[in-house]
């Protein structure tokens, strides 16, 4: 946020502990501990990710002016490092000038989403904005974007999600793209937020499941009220919900085009929805069929549980979510959900579920009981109360320390005026700093609870932002992850990771060969001696309207020995390797390993 | 830089005001002065004088501590009352330091802390009450479900065990102690309480769910199923009169409505009534607050009070589609079907991507059989919700009326790719299916095997698929079976039509009627 006062850069948490006694506050110093580095350093203008969110809100108060934006991080190019998409926004309102705008964007600011090339060298994260030669021309209002090789030609596409018609960029594997949007049958007009990448057939081409919100549109403007009667953003049950998309790849025709088909129907997908925000795949029976989470904004969310292959060769899902307890939180109340991920953060070797809500709602998290069934353990995991006063998006189950067990980074922000910072006279009074909680790992009786660290964390967990996307991935290549975050109304953020990497840690690349991409939905295990594993998953969906690393970093803890790294393709086949390097990344390809001795 | 409220609409409230931050003065805070131009103009004229006879009593040498306590107390109901929470907060502050044996204060500081997140001061405020009065039931209950929310179970279950006499609480209570149950892994106790919760509180839809998941956990997996699908989304809801008190002084039409829409989703039809009449009595000519009202008065069956509210929000604004199409179910509900189709009309006039009001006239005209002008109606409907399964159904339905077979079996198609279990169009695809012209034999009985052998309509659909396919003999002896059981208990031409395609059947002929 330019220009803030200083009042907002302080921690929310100290603020709101002690409002009545706020001027106190202001000469408290924050607690910095010199000894130890703090875990993350923001490092984006440094690092030449020069960008900043344009919300292009003019006083009408439009819904969508305070959802966005979402970021990716992908290798582009195939140069083995990390490229930076972040969606852009755009002026709202028939007939509105850029001097209407309460936020101008800074002065020479180009319109449109925009692409940075990595270009770091020697440990040194350094971006070039390279949007002018990327042939993207995206600028439409940008939401988010999913980051994958659809047409498995061996560079990455992207599906960018707008409020209003999204698109899809080939990539051609230098880092330009061509749009393939008609061509590949896949634009939609509505207000889309996540999307997902998943093979959900098996059949070797990544399908596309497009999360679709709500029917607002410019036309469809209302006032909508706060609960102090003044004129505030409307929420989603102010208009209805749509229903998301399922677009089946259907491979590459005779003309050499890859084509989808819109199967949401006969899927099974179109019978239920809620106003999507998030959606993440994983194989959560463990089946070999990928399933689907979806996370809607104050409505049940749905568990898509892939059952395969039916009789007339149809894949088919069916919504189990209530009977499998991830609809509702335990008290039975649908939450506001925005942002999801999906990991084994317990380490019992099935992916567990973790969704980011509004403030006065919890964050929440369902523990997979490997049954097909799911308990909602917020409270026993110590991340209920810490999440109440903040309305969260972007987020991810990371093992920023690389201790073996998966934390949490969560991007904050709100979507109503904040009171406080609005008595402050703060022109734009919804921000929020993120938050980072450590995984303790198992504890009396095995229960795994979590830890906020974020007071410690250092200057980049002080910073008070609308904080929105957020996407996950080793961008310097160091061995441990870093995060950048898309601010609405605000400059983007590089969180470097400067602890990770002092432990050991174990870099995969899955390859599928014959499909010339990385092997998304594939499940790793890395044995360590004295027989525990560490599952993760090659993924490059979840958080908020964001795209993720799509290779495996493993942390390893300070004295590791691994004893053998088990692939499970999604295909169901399984490879083992041994003598895996340390510190570096490998590529692992399908075909390349060795066959599992049988069980037992 | 302009702030998100510049433009006179105002979502920032508080952006003027010459003293923003509450500072310590005499163990007293100052009062934020908020910017109110956002508010109704009746709420700021409100709040404007609540805070002046503040200031002028409070400035009174004359006035005691005590007195002085209670003035601010009041005051900070009155903004509570508009949600203007920071006033009311500093309000709050300034009683309990002057009236510190007034437990009303830290009750309602602490419901503050708490509405607002701030679950630790909430915690110290209630407690605070509760050394007033240790028998304080609902700061007692507040700061149980705190506890429970913060970690703190173990020492919310004897706050709330204390509770077990309190009939007014109860659902709030054994909701609670449910949810500590659940946190334990002791589901059957789970169980029970979430039970006695609902007992206590049937309206409280929102709590099968956890009852729901108790179930499952004890392996009872029906009962599960039963109460997962009587989960809604009516909240469990506390009985607070301190908080009614101060919602009553609210002078915000919005503020009514709002509290309204709120009471009438968790199915609180006394609440809503209350809150709809206080809009009106706030603002007469509010026509939201009459057509909510109607809604309210149909929910509870006072149809003449439902017509009269919503003939004084037509007054109010004639153009209101809304409310035409409310006095269309006023009347349908009372029986006058033709009337109500009137009014069905005139709410499409005003709005024609009205779905409520077309779904509802086109099952008007199903019921004085103008099918084709009902299978308009449901086009309608899917044209604006393509996911509406039950139109798509009901529109089948409309041209099977018509006989226009090939296009229901179209629209069948279509809907049952969107909910492919829906048994009632699987049965229509079927016989649709069975009595073409050629019938699609081998689907028609791939999709009769599939629904239930103990329904006559299904046990029919069987034989009509079995001749389809040419197995006369199993369908003529599927068919004999049928009618002899239709035989004194189905109605005549039930059993002429039966009669009907077992003679086909025996002349080796499928069924050219798919219903009778």
């Amino acid at each position: 946020m330019r220009d803030q006062p200083n009042v907002a850069k302080l921690p929310l948490r100290r603020r709101r502990s002690a409002s009545l006694a706020l001027a106190v506050v202001l000469a408290w110093p924050p607690a910095l501990s010199a000894a130890e580095p703090f875990p993350f350093t923001e490092v984006a203008k440094a690092s030449g990710l020069d960008f900043e969110h344009f919300n292009g809100m003019s006083g009408e108060l439009y819904f969508s002016e305070v959802a966005g934006a979402g970021v990716g991080v992908f290798d582009c190019d195939g140069d083995g490092d990390l490229d930076v998409y972040l969606s852009q926004g755009n002026l709202l309102g028939e007939g509105k000038k850029i001097e209407d705008a309460l936020f101008p964007p800074r002065p020479g600011e180009p319109p449109g989403d925009r692409l940075f090339r990595n270009e770091s060298s020697a440990g040194r994260l350094k971006f070039r904005d390279a949007t002018a030669v990327s042939g993207i021309r995206a600028t439409g209002y940008g939401m988010g974007v999913a980051a994958a090789d659809y047409d498995n030609d061996g560079a990455v596409d992207l599906f960018v999600t707008n409020f209003g018609d999204d698109q899809l960029w080939r990539g051609n594997g230098d880092c330009t793209f061509t749009d393939a949007t008609a061509a590949a049958g896949v634009g939609l007009a509505e207000w889309s937020v996540s999307a997902t990448f998943v093979d959900f057939d098996r059949d070797g081409w990544l399908d596309l499941y497009v999360s679709a919100y709500v029917d607002f549109s410019l036309k469809t403007h209302k006032p909508c009220f706060s609960t102090s009667s003044a004129r505030d953003y409307c929420g989603p049950r102010s208009y209805n919900p749509l229903p998301d998309r399922l677009f089946r790849n259907q491979g590459r025709g005779k003309d050499g085009r890859v084509t989808f088909e819109d199967v949401s129907a006969v899927a099974g997908i179109a019978a239920e929805f809620g106003g999507a925000l998030g959606v993440i795949a994983a194989d959560f029976d463990l089946d070999g069929w990928p399933d689907l989470y979806v996370a809607n904004d104050q409505l049940a969310n749905q568990l898509w549980m892939n059952r395969g292959r039916g009789e007339d060769g149809i894949v088919r899902f069916s919504n189990e979510a209530a009977l499998a307890g991830v609809a509702v939180n335990m008290d039975g109340a649908a939450e506001a959900s925005m942002g999801v991920d999906a990991a084994d953060f317990d380490g019992d070797g099935d992916d567990d579920i973790f969704l980011t809500h509004l403030d006065r709602q919890t964050n929440t998290i369902y523990v997979n009981e490997g049954d097909g069934w799911f308990s909602d353990s917020t409270l026993a995991t110590g991340l209920g109360a810490p999440s109440v006063a903040f309305t969260s998006f972007g987020t991810a189950w990371v093992d920023y320390d690389n201790d073996t067990w998966v934390d949490l980074v969560i991007a904050n922000g709100a979507v109503q005026v904040i009171e406080e910072l609005a008595l402050a006279k703060d022109p734009f009074p919804l921000h929020q700093p993120n938050q980072l909680f450590r995984n303790l790992g198992p504890g009396e009786g095995g229960a795994v609870r979590f830890e906020e660290i974020s007071a410690s964390a250092g200057p980049a967990f002080e910073l008070s932002e609308v904080s929105r996307g957020a996407a996950f991935g080793d961008l310097d290549n160091d061995g441990d992850t870093d995060v950048v975050i898309v601010n609405n109304n605000g400059p983007a953020r590089l969180l470097r990771n400067d602890v990770g990497s002092g432990q050991a840690w174990l870099g995969l690349r899955l390859l599928d060969p014959a499909l010339k991409r990385d092997a998304l939905g594939a499940r790793v295990a890395v044995e360590l001696e004295g027989g525990r594993k560490i599952w993760r998953r090659v993924r490059a969906d979840g958080s908020f309207a964001s795209a993720n690393d799509p290779r495996v970093l493993v942390g390893l803890g300070e004295a590791p020995k691994v004893k053998a790294v088990r692939v499970v393709w999604p295909d169901g086949s399984a490879e083992v390797w041994t003598d895996l390097s340390l510190r570096r990344y490998t590529t692992l390809s399908k075909g390349g390993g060795a066959k599992p001795e049988p069980k037992g | 830089m302009r702030s998100v409220g510049a433009r006179g609409v105002g979502i920032l409230l508080w952006a003027a005001g010459s003293v923003l931050l509450p500072v310590a003065v005499c163990g007293l805070v100052s009062l934020p002065e908020p910017e109110l131009k956002g508010l109704e103009e009746g709420v700021r004229e409100r709040l404007d004088t609540a805070r002046a006879a503040l200031l002028a009593a409070v400035e009174s040498p004359d006035t005691e501590a005590v007195e002085r306590g209670r003035l601010y107390g009041h005051t900070g109901k009155v903004f509570h009352a508009h949600h203007v929470f920071p006033v009311a907060e500093a309000c709050y502050a300034n009683a309990a330091e002057l009236d510190p044996e007034e437990l009303l204060w830290p009750y309602l500081l602490g419901y503050i802390f708490e509405d607002t997140s701030r679950l630790a001061e909430a915690k110290k405020q209630f407690q605070k009450v509760l050394k007033l009065d240790p028998d304080h039931a609902l700061a007692t209950l507040r700061l149980a479900r705190i506890q429970v929310e913060t970690g703190e179970a173990e020492k919310a279950a004897p706050l709330l065990e204390k509770l077990g006499g309190e009939q007014t609480l109860a659902a709030p209570v054994r909701a609670a102690l449910g949810k500590i149950a659940t946190v334990r892994g002791e589901h059957a106790e789970a169980a029970r309480h979430y039970e006695a919760a609902l007992a206590a509180q049937p309206a409280a839809s929102q709590l099968h769910y956890p009852l729901a998941l108790a179930y499952r956990r004890l392996g009872e997996v029906e009962k599960a199923k039963e109460h997962a699908s009587e989960a809604g989304t009516a909240k469990l809801s506390l009985p607070d009169p301190i908080l009614e008190e101060v919602g009553s002084m609210s002078v915000s039409s919005q503020m009514f409505l709002t509290a309204g829409a709120q009471a009438l989703k968790a199915e609180r039809f006394d609440l809503a009534e209350k809150a709809f009449r206080g809009a009106i009595a706030v603002n007469p000519e509010n026509k939201r607050a009459h057509l909510n009202l109607a809604v309210v008065m149909a929910q509870r069956q006072d149809f003449s009070g439902a017509e009269a509210s919503a003939r004084e929000a037509l007054r109010l604004d004639p153009e209101y589609g809304f409310a035409y199409f409310n006095l269309g179910t006023v009347y349908e509900a009372r029986g006058q079907t033709p009337e109500a189709m009137g009014f069905y009309r005139q709410a499409l006039e005003k709005n024609p991507r009205n779905l409520k009001a077309h779904f509802r006239l086109a099952g008007a005209l199903m019921q004085q059989s103008e099918y084709e002008a009902a299978a308009g109606h449901y086009r309608a409907v899917i044209e604006i919700a393509p996911s509406f399964v039950r139109a798509r159904y009901l529109e089948s339905l409309a041209l099977i009326a018509l006989r226009r077979y090939g296009v229901a079996r179209e629209v069948l198609e279509e809907a049952l790719r969107i909910h492919p279990e829906h048994v009632e169009m699987s049965r229509s695809l079927a016989r649709l299916l069975a009595t073409a012209d050629p019938p699609d034999g081998a689907r028609a009985l791939a999709i009769a095997r599939t629904l239930e052998r103990d329904r006559l309509d299904d046990v029919e659909t069987l034989a009509m698929a079995l001749a389809a396919t040419g197995r006369f003999d199993e369908a003529a002896s599927a068919q004999q079976a049928l009618l002899e059981s239709a035989r004194g208990s189905a109605d005549p031409g039930t059993v002429q039509h039966l009669e009907y395609n077992l003679e086909r059947y025996r002349r080796r002929q499928p069924s050219d009627r798919p219903w009778r």
